[in-house]
């Protein structure tokens, strides 16, 4: 038959243009390479200079560098896509923000976490101690444990001083006399390292054991899954001790056992997600059309797992949060590390302990604000986490219209 | 890049000689396909019939070691597509034949399209698969592969999901994907099992036109309209074996298979008795004639050895049954006075092949609204 206007003839596709255009050079690897080359360059640069900072007082150690890989790891394969999506398919942010405000806040939240560990290290050092200053209350309340020099408004009588915030200290200020927005911001930063590197690091590794072990099954898979549950009891924290007995405190090492033992858990849910997909009909389509084993996977069945992998992913960042904050806690943490975890602390042993002899017997509550405003500042990360996993999981999902 | 269609050098598209899929199972191997052979010809269309677990779907698979193995094991004397022979070839070399030569339609639309991805990236991806092109020819090419399914509306819906089509339409993008890599040959499992009447009856002129744009076609289906309205030949398939070929209509006019009397008993209109009254299902046998335990003239010669050879049955040669009673010394009047044709389908078939005579309706189905968005 004849073919007509509506019968596309094969012959008409020119293969040369096609040949030619075949890319291997995409933005996010394109982003990955200008990002590696440029880290590069500033480690060869800190290495071979005189001088001990590379820019203004800031002098990065491993764990920034790590950090700082990890942050364009993230920005490549997350930021990358995402950006692409965007600009494929506009989303008014107006309307986003209208049917899923919760979700906008925490990505906002969790954004300006990210922008302050990569910027707060970069704005300065610590503080100078200020024992003088020590308890400062926020803007707009009192203390009755005051310091010795109160910059605010001071009332009541020699014996019972009452010291007023100050708008020298806003948020006022720990036992040290550090103001807590700069401790706010510097616990922001560890929170920031602990994510980003875990998920930078440790969310690969678990979705490609995941992937590897639903796909090939058979003994790949036994061989995989036994090794994760043979992982999944050793204590990260027991192992921390021991790095702890030998190397100090340091977060590396805090980051390097939990990250490194934390994965199995999301290595089984991807994998069992892995097993149902690969059984689908799209994936038999996917085979009848030409696709490779590695095609499969990549493009069918890890995008049909996000429903449970990024959701699961979120909580682990978030419980990483978590557990750093606790080790903080107990006081294993690095010094020199403003852990939002160390501050909660430290205000409650100060007050109880009573470094400070007139303050042995005032009870914690009195200098609320040091542990409360840590505490908070946790709290609306973990929410945060949780709550952009479940944003992100639905945008990723077509059929979902909720996003 | 240009492929001839339709090749005069005689030789069929594919060519398939004692084809044997074995499955292990628990209780050992299971003989999914045991020993089949047939022919498709370049612009030819080939049903495969027979009820489910017959072995249609893993004859497909197997073709294009599409079957996982393991647990599958495929062996054949031969297996030639357009003159080459693809029973041994390495996976890497099968995957550049499947989609370009080979392309696969499945039965269930709804699982067939990956619902994270749209529309238009779908129908472009044994494009994309086997070279890279760039966006704007890819989705110039999805354009045309829509409007040639008949999905209305095509350039705007490249952008829509899955989900956002109905079981139909979803089934004829399915089919766009197939065509995409404009194959040769077209392997179509059950595609009209899995939805409605009247939108069978849509998938069907589809399949028509795809036909008479000149790619072959290999239709799997249990439905006897399916294979009136589309067939050149038949395959019936039963326990594993082909047991009957032929020509639609001389299969059709005369079911000679005692197998496929029976199946075309069991769609109706004919009095005889069903295949579960005619006699209690059993185990099926794995030798002799598989039927023969379900079959009312079984003999004792049908038992045993491979199954019986193929005897053209009356005057014409293309029209054959595996059966012992069409040999030198078998008796096949018993059989021949139970063949009566499935319904009322030729006078059907009649009728559709008339109204799609290329030279009065265009070789795309006309855009109909079964697809609107829900």
């Amino acid at each position: 038959m004849p073919p007509t206007e509506d019968d596309p003839r094969f012959e008409d596709l020119d293969w040369n243009e096609i040949q030619q255009s075949k890319r291997t050079v995409t933005a996010e690897r394109a982003a990955l390479a200008v990002g590696v080359a440029l880290l590069a360059l500033g480690r060869a640069y800190q290495e071979l200079s005189a001088g001990l900072y590379l820019i203004g007082d800031w002098r990065p150690v491993t764990l920034d560098w790590a950090f700082l890989l990890a942050v364009t790891v993230v920005a490549a394969y997350g930021a990358v896509p995402f950006a692409k999506r965007l600009r494929r398919r506009p989303v008014s942010l107006r309307g986003v923000l209208r049917r899923r405000p919760a979700v906008v806040l925490s990505g906002a939240f969790v954004a300006g976490l990210v922008a302050v560990g990569v910027v707060g290290s970069a704005l300065g050092g610590s503080p100078p101690l200020r024992f003088q200053h020590a308890y400062h209350p926020p803007v707009g309340f009192a203390s009755t444990v005051p310091p010795q020099e109160c910059l605010g408004v001071e009332t009541g009588g020699p014996f019972d001083r009452v010291c007023h915030g100050t708008w020298e200290y806003p948020l006022g200020t720990n036992e040290r006399g550090h103001p807590l927005g700069f401790l706010l911001v510097e616990g922001a930063r560890t929170a920031a390292y602990v994510t980003v590197i875990s998920a930078a690091f440790i969310v690969p590794l678990a979705a490609a054991v995941g992937v590897v072990a639903g796909i090939r099954g058979g003994v790949v898979d036994d061989l995989l899954s036994s090794y994760v549950d043979v992982q999944l009891c050793i204590p990260a924290l027991l192992l921390y001790f021991i790095g702890y007995a030998y190397y100090g405190p340091s977060l590396l090492l805090l980051l390097a056992t939990f990250g490194l033992l934390s994965w199995g858990g999301i290595a089984r849910l991807v994998r069992s997600e892995v097993i149902q997909r690969r059984e689908e009909g799209y994936v038999l389509v996917a085979r009848s059309l030409g696709a490779s084993g590695a095609y499969v996977a990549r493009r069918h069945i890890l995008p049909n797992s996000t429903n449970t992998l990024v959701p699961a992913v979120f909580q682990l960042l978030a419980l990483f949060v978590l557990i750093e904050a606790g080790v903080a806690f107990l006081g294993f943490h690095e010094i020199g590390t403003y852990s939002w975890g160390s501050t909660i602390s430290e205000s409650i042993n100060a007050a109880v302990a009573g470094q400070l002899q007139e303050r042995a017997d005032q009870p914690a509550h009195k200098i609320w604000w040091v542990s409360s405003l840590p505490a908070a500042a946790l709290t609306a990360t973990l929410v945060a986490f949780k709550t952009l996993g479940d944003g992100v999981r639905d945008a990723l999902d077509p059929r979902g219209d909720r996003s | 890049m240009t492929r001839s269609r339709g090749g005069t050098d005689g030789t069929p598209l594919l060519s398939v000689r004692d084809l044997r899929t074995r499955i292990r199972t628990d209780d050992g191997w299971l003989h999914a396909v045991d020993g089949v052979s047939f022919d498709v010809d370049r612009g030819e269309t080939v049903c495969l019939v027979g009820e489910s677990g017959s072995g249609k779907s893993v004859t497909c698979e197997s073709l294009t070691g599409l079957v996982p193995q393991p647990p599958a094991e495929v062996s054949s004397d031969a297996v030639e597509f357009d003159g080459e022979s693809v029973a041994d070839r390495s996976e890497a070399e099968l995957r550049s034949i499947r989609g370009r030569r080979i392309a696969h339609v499945f039965q269930n639309p709804q699982s067939a399209l990956d619902p994270v991805y749209t529309v238009g990236e779908q129908v472009t991806e044994p494009i994309r698969i086997h070279e890279d092109v760039s966006r704007s020819t890819a989705r110039d090419r999805a354009v045309d592969l829509l409007r040639r399914v008949g999905i209305p509306r095509a350039g705007e819906r490249l952008d829509s999901h899955p989900h956002e089509f109905s079981g139909g339409m979803q089934q004829r993008i399915a089919i766009a994907v197939a065509l995409a890599g404009d194959p040769d040959l077209l392997i179509a499992d059950e595609p009209t099992t899995a939805v409605d009447v009247t939108v069978q009856a849509r998938l069907l002129d589809l399949f028509r036109s795809i036909a008479g744009d000149g790619t072959s076609m290999l239709l799997v289906t249990h439905d006897l309209r399916v294979v009136a309205a589309v067939a050149d030949r038949v395959l019936v398939m039963y326990g594993g074996t082909i047991v009957e070929r032929g020509p639609v209509e001389a299969v059709f006019s005369d079911p000679s298979h005692p197998y496929t009397q029976a199946l075309f008993d069991s769609y109706g209109v004919s009095d005889g008795a069903s295949i579960a009254e005619r006699t209690a299902r059993g185990e099926i046998p794995t030798d002799g004639c598989r039927f023969r335990a379900e079959c009312p003239h079984a003999v004792d010669e049908c038992a045993g050895g491979a199954q019986p050879a193929f005897r053209s049955v009356a005057d014409s040669s293309d029209h054959a049954a595996s059966c012992v009673h069409y040999g030198p010394d078998g008796d096949p009047s018993a059989i021949r006075e139970n063949a009566t044709s499935p319904m009322d389908s030729r006078a059907e078939r009649g009728a559709e092949r008339r109204s799609t005579d290329p030279a009065e309706s265009p070789a795309t189905p006309t855009p109909d609204t079964e697809g609107e968005r829900r």
